[in-house]
Order: structure tokens, then sequence, then C-alpha cells
């Protein structure tokens, strides 16, 4: 089990809360889309915090469905989570763009709307 | 009725003891949610050619989403309050007075109390600058 100390409380919960409320169809989206990310960049332990980082970017963004994972990949270029991995990350985040294009997946997040 | 101290003391150890079972729990979700994904990568259909497929796919997606970006929607080449302005002859040139004026004209013969106070609003920016 890797260690989630990047993770505070409340984002862990807005994690499972969206895991939780997700279709089926979402969360295999999900899965496969955080599966071609690690096959790319690899799935050892550093791998594995980053799509930790993704995930804690997208709880922190207020998404609604993990299966937008692929809209935030692009983000952890350049963090030190993703150091040395950055065109790995690149070329993880084309993949998974045309993973959602072949799939028609919205080129946008499903966020909470904050009025 | 007041707590004995032996309870004061006690509470706070059930409160820990709840959040690090909640914790855990929440560590071993979300740990198993990676997990699915990793098993699901060793069976994934993803062979080097799919990857470079989808790769190509995603490079023509994301140009094609940047041209779209970059040409104007139909509404703003021809936005109402910008094609109400120049049709007025006025010597109101201040922007705020200008957008006022097109609200005004835009509402006339709209309905709905919204329309009316924006109406209202419009017209009592246009009094408060002719007045000046």
């Amino acid at each position: 089990m890797i260690p989630l100390d990047v993770l505070d409380d409340k984002t862990k919960e807005k994690i499972l809360i969206a895991w939780r409320d997700m279709s089926e169809t979402d969360k295999s989206h999900f899965i496969n889309q955080v599966a071609l990310a690690l096959s790319v960049w690899g799935s050892d332990e550093k791998g594995r915090m980053v799509v930790i980082e993704v995930m804690r970017r997208m709880a922190n963004d207020g998404v609604h469905t993990l299966a937008d994972f692929g809209l935030y990949v692009e983000q952890v270029v350049g963090t030190k989570e993703a150091a040395g991995l950055d065109g790995k990350i690149r070329r993880a985040s084309l993949i998974i763009e045309g993973y959602r294009e072949k799939n028609a997946l919205s080129s946008e997040p499903h966020r909470e709307l904050g009025i | 009725m007041a707590r004995s101290a032996a309870e004061v003391q006690e509470a706070p150890k059930k409160k820990k003891a709840y959040d690090e079972k909640s914790y855990d729990a929440m560590l071993q979700q979300i740990n198993g949610i990676i997990d699915l994904a990793i098993k699901r990568g060793k069976t994934f259909p993803a062979t080097a050619e799919e990857l470079r497929d989808l790769e190509a796919k995603g490079s023509k997606s994301r140009e094609e989403r940047k041209i779209r970006e970059m040409t104007p929607t139909p509404t703003e080449q021809k936005s109402p309050l910008v094609k109400a302005v120049p049709t007025k002859e006025m010597k109101m040139t201040r922007p705020a007075e200008v957008a006022a004026l097109a609200l005004e004209e835009n509402l006339n013969g709209a309905s709905g109390p919204s329309a009316l106070n924006l109406g209202k609003w419009a017209k009592g920016g246009r009094q408060a600058y002719d007045s000046a």
C-alpha cells in the first residue's frame, strides 16, 4: 500500500465520494485512463504517486467524476511529484486524449459550479 | 449532568480511534482503486501500435481544439450590444454609458421583472450621465 500523506482527509473524502457516485461506465473509463497512464510512465511507487497527485488536483478542482482523469494529467508536468517523468507524462496525456476522443468523452471537466 | 473526569478523558480517545479507523479505510479504498487500474493495465488491450494510434488521435484532437478555440464564434462576431451602439448618434463615448444606452435599446419591448429592472437601471445611468 502506498502512503497517501499528500492527501488531506477532506481530499480523500472527495475522491471516495466521487468514486462512490460514479456510474460503472465512468469507473471503467477512469480505470482505463489510469491503466494507460501507468503503462506509459510506469506503475512503480513514483508512477502511483503521480496518479495520486492528478487525483488530488481533480478533487481540489471539484470534479464530479474521476473519469475526467485525462483532462488533469498534463497539469502535473513540471511538479516535484513528476520530476523526471515530464516527457512520459506529456505522451500519456496525448494517448489518453486519443482514448477520450475515441470514446466520445468530454473535453471539459465535470465540475461543481460555485455560485 | 456533568461528565466524570474519566468520561472526559475517554471521549477524545474514542474520537481518535474512530478517525484512525476511517482514515485506514480511506487509504485502503484509494489504494484499491489504483490497484484496480494496475491490474487492468496488465490485461488492457493496448499494444505499442494501439498506443501510437491513440497518441496520433490525441495530437489531432488537440490541434483541432486549438483551432476551434482561436476561431471566434458567431456570437462573438455579432454581439447585439456591439451592433446597437454605432447605429445611434450620440456624443457619449465612455464604455459604461455606451453599454447603458445599448441595454436600454435592447430591452425596449422586453418583459419580466429582470428586464424591467435592467431597463430602469439603464435609464437611470443615462439620466445621471445627461445631467452631469
